[in-house]
């Protein structure tokens, strides 16, 4: 069993790290964060329900200890954009640069979003969590993932031109 | 036949295969007949297929492997220690000497830290030190945190609280304890020039300042040390710190602090 947590655990990190750096947007902090997430997720372990998914539970380990750091974050931290940061360089050739194109855009979009909108569709829409689970994450009823996910989608649509 | 009208949440989960079979059928009903509601169905449908793309534009960055070591780290000292069923592994503390750890930043800080009865702030002296950019010499005010109010707010506020005392403007970031049990209050310190942040304990009904460290210009308008926060999270791994209490658990221990 604990061979299984252990592997699931570090077949995680790399989603587990790219929420973190949608969340404090500073690949540092990000991986400071996952080592966090995974201190405590090994210290509680004997909590895990082993009818879920490893991967939510490990997602609000990670936003647990990002808020205590990101509610100061949030509001005037030194936040570098992801764009300005050598992982944020993608592949080569033209593909990739249409990619490249779409992907501000849509990154663009996201983050003119009221920030309880941006993080319900990181949950869902890049890290296919189910709306139960989005909620678990974020600790609010799955009416309010869903009045949130809808809003922000519809805003989403109307920057980006999708009718 | 009528045609029920849907909320916006119910058509998305429509498109997101979050319907239950019932009203799935009554949706797709709903979809064939009208128009709009079909619109709006692939409006949900757009957004979620141009998240994709830009997710799957944008893989997963590889894991650094300075990261997977530590990871790995942990879970040896967790198996190696964690050998009875059942028990809660405490938190492993990170190693001290942690190579992230910016020396070069931290001697830049104007850092003080008070250990003990030590409650003065007294910023770091040294030929690197930037004092501008730091709380200069006495005027943070936080000389003593009876005097400056800032005890009063510690044992009244709420984490997310905010507080204009003597000193400035108090905001309580969070509530933990240390490995003893011992209630600690992280908040930040804006007086007129400076923001301060800073860790203080309970010892008795008075609290004590335990960490203090420049993290930039209260006006907004000054360079804020990208260190200081990292500064901070060194410190709290180094004594053990607790995650972040419960708003209800917070709410007992200051209750239990005025009695």
């Amino acid at each position: 069993m604990r061979d299984d947590f252990e592997t699931e655990l570090v077949a995680a990190l790399p989603v587990l790290r790219r929420y973190a750096i949608s969340l404090c947007r500073r690949p540092d902090m990000a991986d400071d964060l996952v080592q966090i997430a995974v201190e405590r997720a090994v210290a509680a372990r004997d909590r895990v329900d082993p009818d879920t998914r490893l991967e939510p539970w490990l997602f609000r380990i990670l936003r647990n200890a990002w808020i205590d750091a990101g509610r100061r974050q949030a509001t005037r931290g030194t936040e570098i954009d992801v764009h300005d940061t050598p992982e944020a360089a993608v592949h080569d050739g033209v593909r990739a640069a249409e990619a490249t194109v779409m992907l501000r855009q849509t990154e663009a979009a996201l983050a003119t979003l009221p920030e309880e909108q941006r993080e319900v569709i990181v949950l869902v829409c890049f890290e296919e969590l189910s709306y139960a689970e989005a909620a678990g994450v974020l600790g609010i009823p799955k009416g309010t993932v869903m009045s949130r996910l809808a809003r922000g989608r519809v805003a989403l649509a109307a920057k980006l031109g999708i009718e | 036949m009528t045609i029920e009208r849907f909320t916006d949440e119910t058509l998305m989960a429509y498109a997101d295969g979050e319907l239950d079979a019932e009203t799935a059928r009554a949706v797709a009903a709903a979809e064939a007949a009208d128009g709009a509601v079909a619109r709006r169905i692939a409006l949900f449908h757009g957004t979620r297929a141009a998240l994709s793309e830009a997710r799957d534009a944008r893989p997963a960055p590889e894991v650094p492997d300075a990261l997977v070591a530590r990871v790995r780290e942990t879970l040896e000292q967790a198996g190696a220690g964690g050998e009875e069923p059942g028990r809660v592994v405490p938190l492993v503390r990170r190693a001290p000497s942690r190579p992230w750890v910016p020396v070069a930043v931290a001697a830049s800080l104007a850092l003080a830290v008070g250990l003990g009865a030590g409650l003065s702030l007294r910023p770091a002296t040294g030929p690197d030190i930037d004092l501008a950019t730091g709380p200069q010499p006495g005027a943070t005010g936080l000389a003593a945190l009876e005097a400056s109010g800032v005890a009063g707010a510690l044992s009244r506020l709420a984490s997310g609280g905010s507080e204009q005392v003597a000193a400035g403007e108090v905001t309580i970031i969070a509530s933990f304890r240390t490995p003893e049990g011992t209630l600690c209050r992280e908040f930040e310190l804006a007086t007129g020039s400076a923001e301060t942040v800073a860790v203080a304990c309970a010892e008795g009904a008075a609290w004590d300042l335990r960490f203090a460290v420049a993290s930039g210009r209260a006006d907004g308008a000054g360079y804020a040390p990208a260190g200081a926060l990292e500064a901070l999270d060194t410190w709290l791994s180094g004594i053990g710190a607790g995650a972040p209490l419960p708003e209800d658990e917070e709410r007992a221990a200051l209750g239990r602090l005025a009695e």
